[in-house]
């Protein structure tokens, strides 16, 4: 059905003008009116627009032939970004435009199946190779070198024999990955992360964090985010996106260039990045333009490596069955981090016995690992008592009679004024004699133990290192009112130091106290809760049996060594 | 409906984003009228798709389930336009969603349509079109690198929208009655 001749001048006109965006306020009220009066103006703007928008899509597909450059520097973007953040080789733009011109439309939109298709256009035959690569799958970029505890989401991870190809998402839910792609580039993935590897010079970051190592050859290494093109210039250098867009990128080698698309005045904001440096890249305001600052560097975590990471312990952890309570502090919320992932003793927030001083816990506290959180107890000091706020179970904990216990600390004890100086980490208490400090410090930062408060502390010399993290598993077989402690220490921080067998086979006086699990706190007195832990914990964990040697051994492995390529856990 | 692209088994979640993107794009296009803030819309709406993944079915339509997350995305980002740059009221985009949702699912066959209708197109207003949308260019941009008046570059890519768009709907209309 033809219309009749100038029908919808004015309603073209207007619609026109809104593809260009250059429709007033005004404009748009009477556009708004005529399409509300006519079920056939409406249809009129329907189709209009909806064609815009396919023009839009269609005419900036990526033309992967034209854009390819010979000398293996980046391709052009595929669809992604390609309309408002075409940053990159300019030069490129144009070429596709010539060669999508010269074969026509016939590759932008060929067709699918045995329906009608449109014979190419005869202003310039396409090359065939050129057609024969639109047409081909899509070729693989990157391999799968290594996981450690990784889960990636349902279809979402690398093929079954570790390829990754252009176009690939990967959606990692749990642990890291390390990704190697065919131009040298080694890419190391913290989850959660969802990304696409586009080509062996160009990845997709949508949200996540990932650590980007780019040799000497494969300079010009780009990843994209929501927000921002960063460029490597021969360099090793971090990136996280937000979930809102937000990213932000630390250079730790070397240069970047970033830029960051263009705003309302159409003008792109282009910076270099050096060594030590980070930039955090701010969502589009009502200006419409994204706004880049400088932050300090080191304030975000990074998983450089797959070695020294918890989700290796994790992995092992989560899995023994002798496992009994497990608090791995994470979650989204403060209640879930308090939440016991084996047992039924979740944690709550308890107050010292001279107030909490305003104070918290701190549920984000930096973990060993730089990829993790940790928590940390509020401390402070009031008249020379200690006062803060720990962690603790509703319920009654009863300990078994073989039994142990294994966490990651972190004791921040600095001061020799701090002599005399108590700080537990993990304890029970039933009454005044039957208290157990399974794991304590004393004065700056000496690793104690008791399980009889009058037989007096368990020492061996050990002393934490101020700021550093440690590995700790010391387990406890009780023997009647006796108790036998072996007790092991790694520190992780100086991790070729290896493990310390601390406590040998001691025998104790007392056995380990039934009653709340004080995590961060000890108790002092009849019922008051006191000596805050000074410093950071995390993954803590207790088994009903006592582990074995090597079995610590791989814990701590899990921790320090990275695992083999093509440990893949899907 | 939308073919899934040629990527290998398993691929479940490639292969859906891979397939929703064009029209998710569209729909919200036809929402907010700006390539820019569509293809951020497109961005928050994968987000959230990639994060709620665990809760598709498979074999359930995921082409309408990521427009209705992506239109309810596209209502966030007009609601933290000011009010001026909103241009139109919500009771007026309400009505364009509703009228969009209902092309979903021809979009796949007016994709062929348009293809076979640009291929009709003379070399000139070809090559304008392409100018105009390959490089998300504007109709200003275009008009100067042709040395030509914006408003008579306006008018030929409007005349050329129109053709376009006729020869889509008969397209259409001889596929459903041949």
């Amino acid at each position: 059905m033809k219309r009749p001749k100038g029908e919808f001048d004015e309603l073209g006109e207007l619609t026109a003008m809104l593809c260009d965006g250059e429709l007033t306020p005004q404009s748009a009220a009477r556009l708004e009116e005529m399409i509300d009066s006519s079920g056939a103006a409406r249809q009129y703007f329907h189709d209009y627009v909806l064609l815009h928008a396919e023009l839009c899509w269609e005419c900036a597909l990526e033309k992967p032939a034209a854009g390819r450059k010979p000398d293996g520097a980046p391709s052009p973007p595929r669809r992604w970004f390609s309309l408002t953040r075409r940053t990159l080789v300019p030069s490129a733009v144009a070429a596709a435009l010539v060669l999508a011109v010269g074969i026509g439309l016939w590759g932008l939109f060929r067709g699918k199946g045995d329906g009608p298709r449109a014979a190419p256009v005869a202003v310039a035959p396409a090359p065939q190779p050129e057609v024969a690569g639109l047409l081909s799958p899509p070729a693989e970029v990157a391999r799968l070198g290594g996981t450690v505890a990784a889960r990636w989401a349902e279809g979402a991870g690398p093929a079954e024999a570790g390829g990754c190809w252009a176009g690939r998402a990967l959606a990692l839910r749990e642990g890291l990955a390390e990704v190697l792609f065919h131009s040298g580039v080694r890419v190391v993935i913290k989850a959660p992360a969802l990304l696409e590897t586009q080509s062996p010079s160009y990845i997709r970051l949508v949200q996540g964090s990932i650590h980007v190592r780019v040799p000497h050859t494969a300079a010009g290494f780009t990843v994209r985010t929501p927000l921002a093109t960063v460029v490597d210039q021969g360099t090793e250098f971090s990136v996280s996106v937000e979930p809102g867009g937000a990213s932000e990128v630390e250079v730790l080698a070397g240069s970047v260039a970033i830029s960051i698309g263009a705003g309302a005045d159409g003008k792109e904001l282009k910076q270099v990045t050096q060594a030590g440096e980070a930039v955090r890249v701010l969502p589009v305001d009502r200006s419409g333009s994204s706004r880049l600052e400088h932050i300090p560097a080191g304030t975000r975590h990074y998983a450089r490596s797959l070695a020294g990471c918890v989700a290796g312990l994790q992995s092992l952890v989560a899995t023994d069955p002798h496992l009994i309570h497990y608090y791995p502090f994470e979650g989204s919320t403060a209640q879930e981090k308090r939440r016991d992932r084996r047992g039924r003793l979740p944690l709550l927030e308890v107050p010292m016995s001279d107030g909490n001083s305003g104070g918290a816990v701190d549920y984000s506290a930096s973990g060993h690992d730089a990829g993790r959180l940790a928590i940390r107890p509020f401390r402070a000091s009031r008249q020379g008592n200690s006062c803060g706020v720990g962690l603790q179970s509703g319920d009654v904990f009863q300990p078994p009679r073989a039994m142990t216990v294994e966490l990651l600390l972190r004791c921040d004890c600095r001061e020799p004024s701090e002599n005399g100086m108590i700080a537990a980490a993990l304890a029970t208490r039933q009454d005044r004699r039957n208290c157990s400090f399974f794991v304590a410090s004393l004065d700056h930062g000496r690793l104690v133990q008791f399980l009889d408060s009058e037989a007096g502390w368990l020492e061996n010399g050990f002393r934490f290192v101020p700021g550093h993290w440690y590995y700790l598993a010391s387990s406890f077989a009780a023997q009647g009112q006796k108790t036998v402690v072996n007790t092991y220490v790694a520190d992780l921080t100086t991790p070729k130091s290896g493990m310390d067998w601390v406590v040998q086979n001691h025998v104790i006086p007392g056995t380990p106290a039934p009653g709340r699990l004080g995590v961060g706190k000890g108790f002092d007195g009849d019922l008051a809760d006191a000596y805050p832990w000074l410093g950071a914990l995390d993954e803590i964990a207790i088994y009903d049996t006592i582990l074995s040697r090597a079995t610590v051994q791989a814990h701590l492995d899990a921790l320090t060594r990275p695992a083999p390529a093509g440990d893949m856990q899907r | 409906m939308a073919s899934t692209p040629e990527t290998p088994s398993g691929d479940l979640l490639s292969s859906l984003l891979a397939t929703c993107r064009r029209p998710v794009f569209v729909y919200v296009m036809s929402l907010l009228h700006n390539a820019a803030d569509a293809e951020e819309v497109l961005q928050e709406t994968e987000i959230v798709l990639w994060q709620k993944f665990d809760q598709y079915q498979p074999g359930t339509d995921f082409i309408r389930w990521a427009c209705a997350i992506a239109r309810f995305e596209a209502m966030k980002a007009r609601a933290r336009r000011s009010r001026e740059a909103r241009l139109f009221s919500d009771s007026f985009v309400e009505g364009l969603a509703s009228e969009a949702e209902r092309s979903v699912e021809l979009l796949e066959a007016r994709r062929e349509a348009l293809g076979r209708c640009l291929a009709k197109l003379d070399e000139s207003a070809r090559n304008l079109v392409l100018r105009r949308y390959a490089d998300g260019g504007r109709t200003r941009t275009v008009a100067a690198a042709l040395r030509r008046s914006v408003q008579g570059t306006r008018k030929a890519l409007h005349r050329i929208r129109e053709t376009l768009a006729e020869c889509v709907r008969r397209s259409l209309a001889q596929e459903e009655n041949p």
